[in-house]
């Protein structure tokens, strides 16, 4: 079954009058793509997510509102009952800004599959292998194989970030080694950490759907007996000290991490930083050094760059 | 983690009843996220609800993770259910469907304020209002 997008272009103002607008035409769901929600969230330094200027200035200030009907249910009215109401929103004392109507048709796709084939096995360091649960791998000799779909909890391994703590982990863990994952997202550098052959493995997230994520793939793995799942602040949840941690989140909270990461280490442990931006690079090296590390190793991929630093 | 965002997509939806169909299809198929992830969570989510339509903002990550939060109901609805009527009126210039007073435009307006980017409670009065006369109610001074 083929689809209508009626699709218009309009102000956040008008956003939710649209929206009625589509729905009283029988739409069965509504899609606004508002550039303020970005902006607004941009602002909010709660959130530990990174917004680019240049996406922000690429969406403008536009909001589209998109309906969909089964064309089925569509007919030509539709859309001039829509442009009418549209060209009335000043009168009612809202802004309809550019105020295009417009409708095109959208194919049906396998929408619950479509989005796989963005994801497929792929080797992220010397022996690490990130595998979607649904994709058949052989593995060669030595490769250690990772089973994750991609979902609510950050860590698909697809990023640069997470690629480069991996091949730090694959270098720096020594069999046995204890190891703590600060953020840990879906909990996929602690899973690679305990397959590489770690001992006794925490990983920590403040966020509860992260917990419940990292859980569920620690099962998924088979080492959820050697990995223990912590949901709190670090400093709060753990009083151990582990011989490797590595922390991937961004540059101010690594920065912030780093007046308390020795606390948890031990003379010879190994610290691994990542999420950093390249331009946070020399501020966080700086830190580090500051706070009695000695910088091992750099490593640099795409615009990010990760950092293994031990006790001097 | 290093949460690099690559979209932010509202959409609004039926509690409980989230599918890979249009809306969430096209809207989030396009930039690889794992949509009956999404579904399951969001019906999840939003079980007690059922009837209910619910705004939920989905942000899009570089590794195409994603994660979500929940809004208020749209104005329009919350507009309806305040003055008790069915739907809005579809030639809301001419046929009058109802009448809304201020208090209860500021009450909603008070409610959505969170979530409407609006810098001041008149601002945000005044786009509420707006949505009622666009939708045939008429707003009472």
């Amino acid at each position: 079954m083929k689809y209508i997008e009626v699709k218009i272009t309009t102000t956040t103002e008008a956003s939710d009058a649209v929206y009625n607008m589509l729905t009283d035409e029988g739409a069965a769901g509504v899609v606004i793509e508002d550039p303020n929600d970005l902006k607004a969230q941009n602002g909010d330094e709660t959130r530990w997510d990174y917004i680019e200027e240049e996406l922000i200035a690429k969406l403008g200030d536009d909001v589209q509102v998109k309906g969909y009907f089964s064309e089925l249910d569509y007919d030509q009215g539709i859309l001039e009952r829509i442009k009418e109401r549209v060209s009335q929103l000043d009168a009612c004392g809202l802004d309809k800004g550019k105020g295009i109507v417009m409708a095109s048709e959208v194919d049906d796709e396998d929408w619950a599959n479509a989005w796989k084939q963005y994801y497929k096995p792929t080797k992220v360091g010397e022996k690490v292998v990130i595998k979607p649960t649904w994709e058949p791998y052989t593995p060669e000799a030595g490769e250690v194989v990772i089973e994750l779909d991609p979902g609510m909890a950050f860590g698909t391994g697809t990023h640069e970030t997470t690629s480069m703590c991996i091949r730090l982990i694959e270098k720096y863990l020594k069999p046995g080694s204890s190891v703590f994952d600060v953020g840990c997202g879906s909990g996929i550098l602690g899973i690679s950490a305990a397959k590489l052959g770690a001992g006794r493995t925490v990983c920590v997230d403040i966020d509860t759907v992260s917990c419940k994520v990292s859980r569920e793939n620690t099962q998924l793995n088979q080492v959820d007996d050697k990995i223990d799942i912590r949901c709190g602040n670090l400093l709060d949840v753990v009083s151990e000290k582990a011989d490797l941690i590595v922390a991937n989140i961004i540059a101010d909270v690594i920065i912030s991490f780093t007046d308390d990461v020795g606390g948890f280490m031990k003379e010879a442990s190994v610290f691994i930083s990542s999420g950093i931006i390249k331009d946070r690079r020399d501020e966080v090296i700086k830190k580090l050094q500051e706070t009695g590390f000695g910088i091992l190793e750099v490593l640099e991929q795409g615009e990010w760059c990760a950092v293994a630093a031990g006790r001097k | 983690m290093a949460k690099k965002v690559t979209a932010m997509v509202k959409l609004q939806v039926n509690a409980g009843k989230a599918t890979p169909a249009p809306p969430i299809g096209p809207a989030l198929g396009q930039h690889g996220v794992n949509i009956m992830g999404f579904c399951k969570e969001f019906n999840e989510r939003t079980a007690k609800q059922v009837g209910l339509i619910i705004p939920v903002v989905i942000t899009v990550y570089q590794d195409r993770s994603f994660t979500f939060i929940l809004k208020t109901p749209p104005a329009s609805v919350l507009i309806k259910k305040a003055i008790g009527i069915e739907s809005g009126s579809g030639v809301p210039n001419k046929t009058k469907v109802g009448k809304i007073n201020k208090a209860k435009i500021r009450e909603i307006a008070e409610l959505k304020m969170p979530d409407l980017n609006a810098g001041s409670i008149e601002t945000a009065m005044s786009m509420v209002a707006g949505t009622a006369r666009s939708m045939g109610v008429v707003v009472e001074e």
